[in-house]
Formats: C-alpha cells, sequence, structure tokens
C-alpha cells in the first residue's frame, strides 16, 4: 500500500519516464555504430543487449541525480521530527522509497529493452539466453545508482548534492566507458580493471561475441555493492552505521577487481552457439553461422553458381562459408584454404544497415578477386588499396561477364574508382585469349591471396611490376 | 459525531487490558536541553486522561517539554515515565511509540501526496495494523472534517486545512498520548470551535497534552491547565483556579488573561511588556 | 558592500563558489594530468560550474523575494552575468598554466550561452531543478554529429570550433534570452 503510493508519487514515475525517453532519443536519434552491422541493437538479442548498455552513459548519470532529487524529499519536506517519534524502523520506510526508485529503474530499463525486443524478434532468428546476464548487470548499476544517490543526498541534505553528484557521475561515466576491444579513454593512464568497473559498455560490431561470465560476474557483485552501501546510507540512523556503509562498497571492489578478466581480450568471447555453422544440403558446401541462418536460403543459389564459376579458375575455392569474425580494424582475417569467406557486413554488401539480398550483387562478390578476401582492415587504406578494388571488380567481370560496381553505393567515389581504373583494364582484358584470361586470373588470385600487391598489373599484363 | 455512526473500530487487545500505570504521563525533576540551552529545567507531572493545556510566553520551554515527551529529545536529566515505561530503552520505545500521536510546530508533509495518502503513510509508519489503516485513515479524516478534501494534494490545502490534516495523523493510531503543539493556528474561528470539541471528546479516554497561546481556547477546551515560565511549571489547576488567581488590576482583557499576566508576573517580576 | 554580503550568504554563494572553484580545478588537473586535453571535459567543466551556481538563482522565499522594494530586474540580471563571469574567468586564469583546454572564445560562448541556459532553468522550473538544463544540453549534445548541417551546430553548439556562426548564435539566444527572462520573472513561484 505504501510502495503504491510511493511509486505513484515519489520521483519514481517520471524517472521511469525519463529513463525511457533520455534512451529512446540516444539510440534513434542519432545514428550511431548502434544501427551498423550485424551487432545492431536492433539486430540480434547479445547486440541488444549490450547496446542498451550504452545508453548508461547518459542514463547512470540520470539516475544518480533523479536518486539526489528524491533523497532530498525528507529534508525538503521538514518531515524529519515527526519521522523520527514514529515506531516502524527507519530502514522499513526507506525501504519503500528506495523499492518504488528500483522499480522504476528496472522497469525504464526493461522498456528500452522490450522496443528493442520487438525489433530484434522481427529480425533474428538466433535465439538464445546467453543475453541476460548483460541486461540484469545493466538494470542492477542502474538501481546501484539511484540508490548511492538517494543514500548521498540523504548524508548530506543540500541543494548542491544533486547537481554534483550528476556531473560527476557524467565526467565518471564519460571517461571510463568501456569501447568492444576492451580499452577506455582511461586506458594507459588508469589500470584497465578499475576502468572495467564502469556500467558503460560500447556494444559489439558483429553478432558472433558476448560479454564472458567472469566480466558479468564481477560486475553484477560490483552493482549489488553500490546498491547495498546507497541503501545503507539511506536506511542509518546513527553515525557509526552511516561510515560503515562504504564497506560493502569496498568489499565489493576487492572481490570485483581480481574477478575481473586480466587482458581486453576476455573481456568478451566468441558466443560458440552464434558461430556454429549451418550448411545447405547438397553440394557444393555453402554455410553460414547460426545467428545469421535466415540468411542461408537466400545465399545458397548465387554461391552455387559463384563457386561453378570460380571452378574454371585453377586452385580456386571450392566451397563458401560465412566469416565468424567481424573485419578487424587493422589487417585481414586468416584465409582458410579452399574457402570463399563471405562477411556480411561486409560494406561492398551492406552499404546501409541491410546486407542485400540481391542474387548478382552476391555472385559478384564471391567471385571478386577469385574468392580471396581484402588485405586491408577497416581502417586501413593506402595508395594500392584503389588498385587492389579495381582488379577485384575486372576479376568479378571476368567470370560473370559483365563489369559492374562492386559496391551497392552509388556515390561518385565508386564509380570513379570503376571508370578510370577498371574499365580501361577490363576492355584490354576481355580481349585475351580465354587460356590466358584463366592464367592471368589464377596469377591474380595467387597474388591476392598473399596480399602481394600488383594484382591489376598481372591482370592487364600478365606480370606484376 | 457522525463518523462514528457507520465506522466501527476494532478495539485490540492492548486497549483492553488493565493498565499497569497510574498516570499515562509521569515526569519527576525532568530536565530537558534544546541546544546548549537547559529549556525545561525540574519539571514534575502527572497527568491522566483529559485535556491539559500549556500555556506559557515564548520561549519558555513548552516546545522542548512537548517534544521530550514525543520521544524526540532525550531528557538530560530526571526521570521521564510515558504509559508507565520509563523513557530511553528501545524496545520500550517502540511499542510506546505506537500509542503516542504528536503534531510539531514546525508540520513538515510530502506536498505530493494526497491527504488521504499522507495519513495512510502515517498509520503505516505508527504500525497500525495493516487491516485496519483504511477505516482509521477515514475516521480520522472525518473527524477533523477534511473529508471532501482527502484526495487533494497536500500542496493544495490552505494553512488551516494542512494544520487539520497534522491534527489527523495524530490520532490515526488512536493513541494514548496525544501531544499537539500548537493545534489551532491557522484555524477560522468555527474551526477552533469544532477543534475545541474534539478535544474534549478525545479527552475522555486519552491523554493529551495542547500547548497554545490562545488562552481561550484552555478555558473552554482544557481539564486542566499548566503554565511554564522559564523552564519551569509555574502554576497546574483547573481553568477556573487560573482564572482566579488574577485581579483586576492584572493586565487581560478576560478573567483568564489576568490569571495568566498574574501568575507570570509573579514568577518573573522584572519581565518586560513582551 | 553590506547588502551585497547579505544577498551573497541568503543564496548559498559561499558554498557555490567553493564548488565551483574546486570542481573547475579537479577537472583542469584531470585534464592537464592525462596529457592531451579530453575536449568532453573541457565542455564539462563549464557545465558543472553554472550547474553549481543553479541553486542561487533561487531565494528562501519567493513571495518574500517579491514584495522588496528594491527593483529586482537589473539585480537578477547581474546575478546571472556574474555566475558566466566567475564560471568563465576560473577556467581562463587556470589555464594559464599547462596547455589550454579549450580556446578563449569557446570558453567565453558557452560559459554565455551555459549561463542563460541556466538562468531560464530557473525561470522555468525554480533554482533547484535548474541545473539539469545545462547539463541535459550537454549530455544531449554529446549524440550530434560533428558536421556541418546548420541544426548540428546550433544543437551542438558547445562543441564547436570558436568563430562558428551557427553556435554563436545559438550561444547568444540562449544567454541573452535566459538572461532577460530571469531578470523579468525570476525564479518559478
Amino acid at each position: 500500500m505504501v510502495i503504491r503510493t510511493e511509486l505513484r508519487r515519489s520521483a519514481a514515475p517520471w524517472a521511469a519516464v525519463l529513463i525511457v525517453g533520455i534512451a529512446a532519443v540516444l539510440l534513434f536519434a542519432f545514428s550511431g555504430p548502434w544501427w551498423k552491422g550485424g551487432g545492431a541493437w536492433n539486430r540480434e538479442w547479445t547486440g541488444l543487449a549490450r547496446w542498451e548498455r550504452n545508453t548508461l552513459v547518459l542514463l547512470w548519470p540520470f539516475a544518480v541525480g533523479v536518486g539526489a532529487l528524491q533523497g532530498l524529499r525528507d529534508h525538503r519536506s521538514g518531515m524529519a521530527e515527526l519521522l523520527t517519534t514514529t515506531p516502524r524502523p527507519r530502514w522499513r520506510r526507506t525501504a519503500q522509497t528506495a523499492g518504488a526508485m528500483a522499480i522504476a529503474m528496472a522497469v525504464g530499463y526493461l522498456v528500452i529493452f522490450a522496443i528493442g525486443a520487438v525489433q530484434v524478434a522481427g529480425n533474428a532468428s538466433y535465439f538464445h539466453w546467453g543475453w541476460t546476464p548483460v541486461l540484469l548487470v545493466g538494470m542492477l548499476s542502474l538501481i546501484g545508482a539511484a540508490w548511492l544517490g538517494m543514500g548521498i543526498a540523504c548524508l548530506v541534505p543540500s541543494v548542491l548534492t544533486p547537481p554534483l553528484l550528476a556531473v560527476g557521475a557524467l565526467a565518471v561515466a564519460m571517461v571510463t566507458r568501456i569501447s568492444p576491444d576492451g580499452g577506455s579513454s582511461l586506458s594507459g593512464s588508469v589500470p584497465d580493471r578499475i576502468a572495467w568497473l564502469s556500467p558503460v559498455q560500447d556494444g559489439p560490431d558483429e553478432a558472433f561475441t558476448s560479454v564472458t561470465g567472469s566480466m558479468n560476474l564481477a560486475q553484477g557483485l560490483w552493482f549489488l555493492a553500490i546498491a547495498v552501501t546507497g541503501f545503507l546510507l539511506l536506511a542509518a540512523t546513527r553515525v557509526a552505521t552511516k561510515l560503515l556503509a562504504v564497506v560493502p562498497m569496498l568489499v565489493g571492489a576487492a572481490v570485483a577487481l581480481p574477478l575481473l578478466p586480466a587482458t581486453a581480450a576476455q573481456v568478451q568471447e566468441v558466443d560458440q552457439g552464434a558461430v556454429a555453422l549451418v550448411c545447405a544440403e547438397g553440394t557444393p558446401r555453402v554455410c553460414v553461422t547460426n545467428v545469421h541462418k535466415e540468411f542461408l536460403e537466400t545465399l545458397v543459389q548465387p554461391a552455387r553458381e559463384a563457386l561453378a564459376l570460380l571452378a574454371k579458375v585453377p586452385g580456386a575455392p571450392t566451397s563458401v562459408e560465412e566469416a565468424t569474425t567481424g573485419q578487424p580494424l587493422y589487417g585481414r582475417r586468416p584465409v582458410v584454404p579452399g574457402v570463399v569467406q563471405i562477411d556480411f557486413d561486409d560494406f561492398d554488401l551492406a552499404s546501409g544497415e541491410r546486407t542485400t539480398t540481391d542474387p548478382d550483387r552476391l555472385r559478384r562478390y564471391l567471385v571478386a578477386g577469385v574468392g580471396t578476401p581484402t588485405c586491408y582492415g577497416r581502417m586501413e587504406m593506402d595508395e594500392n588499396y584503389m588498385s587492389l578494388r579495381a582488379a577485384s571488380a575486372v576479376s568479378a567481370a571476368a567470370l560473370t561477364g559483365e563489369l559492374k560496381p562492386l559496391s551497392g553505393s552509388s556515390s561518385a567515389y565508386f564509380r570513379n574508382e570503376l571508370e578510370t581504373l577498371a574499365r580501361p583494364a577490363w576492355e584490354s582484358f576481355r580481349v585475351l585469349p580465354a587460356a590466358e584470361q584463366i592464367a592471368r586470373l589464377s596469377a591474380m588470385r595467387v597474388a591476392a591471396e598473399t596480399c602481394r600487391g600488383g594484382t591489376l598489373e598481372i591482370l592487364t599484363n600478365g606480370v606484376a611490376r | 459525531m457522525k463518523g462514528d455512526e457507520h465506522v466501527i473500530r476494532a478495539v485490540n487487545a492492548a486497549e483492553v487490558a488493565p493498565t499497569t500505570y497510574a498516570w499515562e504521563i509521569r515526569a519527576d525533576g525532568l530536565r530537558v536541553k534544546a541546544g546548549r540551552r537547559m529549556a525545561v529545567d525540574g519539571v514534575d507531572l502527572s497527568l491522566g486522561a483529559g485535556v491539559h493545556g500549556l500555556l506559557g510566553p515564548n520561549g519558555a520551554g513548552k516546545t522542548t517539554l512537548i517534544r521530550a515527551l514525543a520521544t524526540v529529545l532525550r531528557p538530560a536529566g530526571g526521570e521521564l515515565e510515558l504509559l508507565g515505561a520509563s523513557v530511553g530503552g528501545r524496545t520500550e520505545q517502540r511499542r510506546l511509540r505506537r500509542q503516542i500521536g504528536y503534531l510539531p510546530q514546525d508540520f513538515g508533509f510530502y506536498k505530493r501526496f494526497t491527504v488521504r495518502e499522507f495519513i495512510e503513510y502515517m498509520a503505516w509508519l505508527k504500525e497500525v495494523s495493516k487491516k485496519d489503516i483504511p477505516a482509521a485513515v477515514q475516521r480520522a479524516i472525518e473527524r477533523i472534517g477534511l473529508a471532501d478534501r482527502a484526495d487533494d494534494r497536500m500542496k493544495t490545502l490552505s494553512g488551516g486545512m494542512i494544520r487539520r490534516a497534522g491534527i489527523a495523523q495524530a490520532i490515526v493510531n488512536d493513541p494514548q498520548i496525544l501531544l499537539l503543539d500548537e493545534p489551532t493556528a491557522g484555524l477560522d474561528p468555527a474551526q477552533r470551535l469544532r477543534f475545541r470539541e474534539l478535544l474534549r471528546e478525545l479527552g475522555s479516554d486519552t491523554c493529551v497534552v495542547v500547548s497554545t497561546h490562545l488562552v481561550e481556547d484552555v478555558a473552554v477546551a482544557c481539564t486542566d491547565v499548566m503554565l511554564m515560565g522559564e523552564g519551569k511549571l509555574v502554576f497546574r489547576g483547573t481553568p477556573a483556579e487560573l482564572e482566579a488567581a488574577g485581579g483586576a488590576g492584572d493586565a487581560g482583557d478576560s478573567p483568564i488573561e489576568r490569571g495568566y499576566t498574574a501568575l507570570l508576573a509573579r514568577q518573573q517580576p522584572d519581565r518586560g511588556s513582551w | 558592500m553590506r547588502w551585497f554580503v547579505l544577498y551573497a550568504r541568503s543564496r548559498g554563494v559561499p558554498l557555490a563558489l567553493a564548488a565551483i572553484l574546486l570542481s573547475t580545478t579537479a577537472f583542469w588537473a584531470l585534464a592537464t594530468l592525462d596529457g592531451a586535453p579530453d575536449q568532453a571535459l573541457s565542455v564539462l567543466v563549464l557545465v558543472a560550474g553554472t550547474a553549481f551556481a543553479a541553486a542561487g538563482l533561487a531565494g528562501q522565499d519567493v513571495a518574500l523575494d517579491r514584495i522588496a522594494a528594491i527593483r529586482w530586474p537589473p539585480r537578477r540580471a547581474a546575478h546571472v552575468l556574474a555566475i558566466a563571469v566567475v564560471v568563465g574567468s576560473a577556467l581562463l586564469f587556470l589555464q594559464n598554466w599547462g596547455d589550454p583546454l579549450s580556446p578563449a572564445g569557446v570558453v567565453l560562448r558557452d560559459t554565455f550561452g551555459l549561463t542563460g541556459l541556466t538562468a531560464l532553468g530557473a525561470a522555468l522550473c525554480g533554482g533547484q531543478y535548474a541545473w539539469t538544463f545545462p547539463i541535459g544540453w550537454f549530455a544531449f549534445s554529446l549524440g550530434v554529429p560533428m558536421d556541418t548541417e546548420v541544426l548540428s551546430q546550433v544543437a551542438g553548439w558547445l562543441w564547436q570550433p570558436p568563430g562558428t556562426p551557427a553556435a554563436t548564435a545559438a550561444a547568444l539566444v540562449l544567454g541573452i534570452g535566459g538572461t532577460l527572462v530571469y531578470a523579468a520573472c525570476g525564479n518559478r513561484r
């Protein structure tokens, strides 16, 4: 009954509304990395849970601030004297307010998840429960933030307490946010493990990884400890108890720090359920990861056509598999002999948010470079980059019989690449005898596979410079 | 009264059990500090059921005495027994507080709560059993005449209504000891008449201590008057005895006012006109 | 002078001033020790300063303030401008040592705009809640893309390089507008 009153009359209801509002503005109004690739927040369950953690960069300071405002209520209302004369213990009374606040935080956070879940349910074919710890830890961190804010405001009931706490929490959340490779903006100046105590995590850019159990466990314990400290501050009647309230937080940090992963690589792990390969019936072999199994039907026909085209070139791959790692920022992912790897997030396939289903583009992608992967990481580009792309386009044209841009993007940049480099090369290549064409494609394949460069020259002149 | 006609109150075991104490409130040489100052300095009291008016000039120690009775302040010396239990023990205190109703001088409240929610909240804090709360709240609201505003937010109430809501929260747990610090401040004349009637009603089975500056309230509603001056009890008697203490030469517009000034002047002959 | 001291005390200025100076120093030290100054911190320091000053825009009692015989509007405007001067000059002063967090032009623009925003917050929601305005806009602008669209430049005026006309205009509108609204209306009842 009292908790119902608190849910209606405390800061709880509008705190829940604002949490949903802030997160919705952040997620929908801005086009951030949460919209990109297979790890996007509306594509897969893990991506949703992890990108929701990213919204904590604003929600966490908000929870601290709103908790502090709520914590000032007893002071502002001047009810302190009347409340000291009531028989019910203080912790029972404050538990009602804290409970209402916790419900608001949990509901707000779950509503955001539900908004994402509606989209994910329509998109994802791989369902699992592995995302629940990420969601629960995020929720717990919000409850802890609100309780800590309430507790501190009770301890120091000054009008300056809420802004001080909110600014401090915002600064902490901004400098400690954890990026997907495990680093943070504090890397270097502060040990990684301390930065990993932050609730804010950037989401993944692919659908194959999840947060490790030890990370979730350590963070969960840490935020639980924060919540306990906040509640003790709120419920304490004596100075000694108030001083003792920091103990749970210290213990929490002491327990969590050794549990946290030792290296950045251990922050996330491969989700074995997601990367398990699902293969089409029949031959040649065409496989996608479990997480993208809904795409297999679209892929199998163009993939087999592409393999049939590739079969003309000696040494060319004989099967198609989805790559089980994202394209690295620098360098290339390992080459698997005899396999064309397809990356649905490659910008040649997914110029916007969605992977193309156009069979012609899929086929072209698979035969480009005679089935070899690019030599460049996502953040790399040098003077040979353009000629490699032109060579890929020409090799695709050689096998499909038609020169077309590799990328679905119609930007002037890519049209230019095609017209200035690929077109002349294609014109000189197409008039060669068929046996010479195959020989050059084979030589080009070997060069591209080993990243030796000069692929365009091999196609036009027969030899590298 | 209207409310009693249709609200039947459950009587709990503690109420029907025979009392083991002679006086609801008993103080012996009670000394209480307000900050550093000894605001109550050696007060002897023995109060039973009835309405006890507490009079005295500003700074006489009335509020400090009431706060000590409400278990807000711990006595600095002497002895204080409420409902037969000595004030100070932890477990005893919780049992004791269930039986106390208190309206502080500066009555604070949660502005966003409705009147009903606020009184419910206070009833819950006073550990009124869960099933009795709705009826107890309704009765308190009706007794104090706020039934038509029961579902309005506290912040929309006028000063007098807030005072009445304060009285309602004090009586919601049917206390054995009811402590009201200036309950009539802000009440309009009609409300004050109604309030006096309520006081008389409550005084039949409750020990009510009312601190006030309005001597006519005391004269009409109280069974017994205490006059405080400079931390000490100057006078204790019936309103009639207070009237009798004043003569024609004392300042005041009514017999009871003349009695009031006469008694205080006797204690502090050098005090100024304020 | 006496009036000034009493006014400052009634508005909780000493505590707010201490908070502003402490936070400015702390942010400046954090940014300086960290090596490359972080732009987010250089804006947040001004946001924090104005947020801490916000509570002082509310008096003890609105009714009591309103019935005072003195003319409030110029005094209220002076209070707002004083906040801008203190917050801005605290950072400009500290910047004499070590790498500057941000160019003086940005400090002036951001401080003025943020102070006006805070004053607007006090007029609309009361001094107790006015701090949410600068912090809210700052948090919101964290997500605004850094491009040359006028809309992004206005929404992200806190982050624009010095001399960006749209950002300067946004700061001036907020600064002057907020000061005028607060001067005219005072703290929310």
